[in-house]
């Protein structure tokens, strides 16, 4: 009876201790004797390295609880976290994109309101909105709104 | 004396305040209403959006959204018998019950007096405790804090989701993550990768929407994949009679006794208050045989208990800069960003802030009461937008909400890093609260230790000379000590069975 999701965790907690350490190690030295820069994440890292060390152990004798959803509803929502991280690259470069145009069609806002047009797109079919009018109107009203509500009323500065 | 309170509750009262309190309400009730929207990722969601506002505007739109979800969750428990939030788990013991008689109405609107008679109770108490806590908190020296600082996190780590061992490791990653940046004391870098963007270290709010609305998304978007819809329940005509209200007076005032007190032990959480008052109202009720099958004494016992927590848990929040539950510790997170340190010295150098907030809380219950009782007429409707509709939506208020605070790209890089870690820490049933409360309680624990030990020449004995920062270490330690031998003993006793 073992839990492959604590053993997993426990290793991959092990290897970011690891890093840890090898960051540690490059923090400057205390100048005089006693509590340094270095002594808190230090001391954080042991026992962290400790617990993870007792979640590997723990996770070979004992069956653990877990909520990993079925494969194919995994498969999905891997989509969906896909699209996310595409969303936000895509706010990133398309933003950058715009930015250096020379004429831009919009002072600001132009990378953050095509990306969310494009994800709410997707994402909504993906959801199991199948109507293309509802799907059209929530991505367009959505990123109008959202737009409106921070690019103008907050004054935030959207890319 | 008179002049802050005057003028915190002027300013809680001007129309910039009333409208912010209102938002935040009405966006809370939805939130709390809509399984899959939490109350945490209300605010965490709000944060970006209050930033720039004054502090009590700012405060009148968190705590607003606070108590509204908190309310929120009893309407999705009673017309559908699914918890909205996790604090109207226990709601779910009465509230289908009284919908399939043909009470919902008068189960709802029960539910919204006693939200508001529990929250009025707390904020009173609130008013009354925190200045005089802060004032015994005003002789606390170094030892002390870290020794409060250490007690926040042995109770979080603890009783989170009673897995000790993941609760500490999300604790320590929490604690770890908060040293990326510069030394609060020596002012050397640390553990930033020579990145430019971590120099000063993690953005809290990025950290706190990833973290908290991201991941929930993911969760809810699971549910849609699995085809789980929710259809608005039905809406009786029968309403609450004046002689409920009579019957439930002594009920009222011991659920909210008992919900302001766990509110006030840090991180014992609002599932345990209403479950603890739905216990005694069934004890002292005349007729307990009724429990279970839409008994309305339940609902008043659980919903007057379970907003009688948030004005608990505000008070170790402002007193010491202890959060009683995961929404204040996302609202100390606002606390910090506004400039503001939770602590005494909070309630001298801000007296109007301080006196503000309370005024915002008492506001947010009388709105939370009117919008409640509006809303019940439409909450079949509420309950029935699409989560398949909702959660892009929510993504787009993600990636605005954690680049709005720094205007700064590499945020949304964060948003997504803790989003897909939170949702794999919900996965592999790692605890999110410890991590985010280890986050902001570092500071205080590692400046406080460190100024400890600089005051005693490196002499570890300040810990326990100090009677205050002993005291609380020896209950951080028997925090700590207690899930290990209660897990002890049941293995045995399990052993000793078997044996038989």
């Amino acid at each position: 009876m073992r839990s492959c999701t604590d053993i997993t965790t426990g290793i991959i907690l092990l290897g970011l201790c690891g890093v840890g350490a090898w960051s540690v190690s490059n923090i400057p030295e205390a100048p005089t004797e006693g509590v340094g820069p270095a002594t808190f994440p230090t001391i954080v890292l042991v026992i962290l390295a400790a617990l993870s060390l007792g979640l590997l152990v723990r996770g070979l004798f004992s069956a653990g609880r877990h909520k990993w959803p079925e494969a194919a509803i995994l498969k999905k929502t891997m989509c969906f976290i896909g699209l996310f991280l595409a969303y936000l690259a895509g706010i990133v470069y398309l933003g950058d994109f715009f930015a250096t145009m020379e004429n831009p069609p919009f002072h600001s806002g132009m990378g953050f309101s095509v990306s969310t047009v494009l994800f709410l797109l997707l994402a909504l079919p993906l959801l199991g909105r199948r109507r293309p009018l509802e799907v059209v109107l929530v991505a367009c009203l959505t990123t109008a709104g959202v737009v409106a509500a921070f690019g103008g009323f907050f004054q935030v500065l959207l890319p | 004396m008179f002049e802050p309170i005057l003028e915190g509750l002027t300013n809680a009262l001007s129309l910039g305040s009333l409208l912010a309190n209102l938002m935040g309400v009405a966006l809370g009730i939805i939130f709390g209403a809509l399984p899959g929207l939490t109350a945490a990722m209300g605010v965490a969601l709000l944060i970006p959006l209050t930033f720039g506002m004054p502090a009590i505007e700012a405060f009148s739109a968190l705590l607003g959204m606070y108590c509204g979800a908190i309310y929120g969750g009893c309407i999705t428990a009673i017309l559908v018998g699914t918890p909205g939030t996790v604090s109207a788990a226990a709601t779910m013991l009465e509230g289908p019950s009284l919908t399939a008689r043909g009470e919902s109405r008068r189960a709802l609107q029960m539910a919204t007096w006693a939200s508001f008679i529990g929250g009025m109770f707390s904020a009173l108490v609130l008013v009354t405790v925190a200045p005089l806590l802060a004032k015994a908190a005003m002789s606390f020296g170094a030892p002390e804090y870290f020794a409060v600082a250490v007690f926040g996190l042995t109770v979080v780590s603890s009783l989170s989701t009673g897995n000790m061992l993941k609760g500490m490791i999300s604790a320590f990653i929490g604690l770890f993550l908060a040293t990326i940046g510069l030394d609060p004391i020596t002012g050397d870098l640390r553990n930033t990768f020579d990145n430019p963007n971590l120099f000063s270290g993690l953005s809290l709010v990025p950290v706190l929407v990833g973290l908290f609305a991201m991941s929930q998304v993911i969760v809810t978007v699971e549910d849609v994949f699995r085809g789980v819809t929710l259809k608005g329940g039905n809406l009786s005509s029968k309403g609450l009679s004046l002689r409920d209200m009579k019957d439930n007076v002594v009920n009222f005032l011991r659920s909210s006794v008992i919900g302001t007190l766990i509110g006030i032990v840090p991180a014992t959480g609002v599932s345990a208050a209403t479950f603890m008052a739905y216990g005694e109202a069934k004890r002292f009720s005349k007729h307990p045989e009724m429990f279970g099958k839409g008994a309305i004494d339940g609902i008043a016992a659980t919903e007057s208990s379970n907003n009688a927590v948030c004005g608990g848990a505000l008070i170790p929040l402002l007193t010491l800069g202890v959060p009683g539950d995961i929404v204040t510790a996302i609202i100390l997170g606002a606390l910090m960003i506004q400039g503001l340190t939770p602590g005494p010295l909070l309630f001298v150098e801000h007296p109007v802030t301080v006196y503000g907030i309370f005024a915002a809380f008492i506001i947010a219950n009388v709105l939370m009461l009117i919008l409640g009782l509006i809303a019940i007429r439409g909450s079949n409707k509420i309950i029935a937008i699409p989560s398949g509709v909702l959660m892009p939506i929510v993504v787009t208020l993600c990636a605005v909400g954690g680049y709005a605070v720094n205007n700064n790209m590499f945020d949304l890089l964060i948003v997504a890093i803790f989003g897909v870690v939170g949702y794999l820490m919900i996965k592999c049933n790692i605890p999110q609260p410890p991590m985010l409360l280890a986050m902001i309680l570092a500071g205080i624990a590692e400046t406080n230790f460190r100024r400890a030990l600089s005051i005693s020449q490196n002499d570890y004995s300040i810990f326990y000379t100090s009677p205050v920062a002993m005291c609380i270490l020896a209950v951080s330690l028997f925090v700590l000590i207690k899930p290990i031998y209660d897990s002890i003993r049941a293995a045995l006793r399990g052993e000793n069975i078997a044996e038989e």
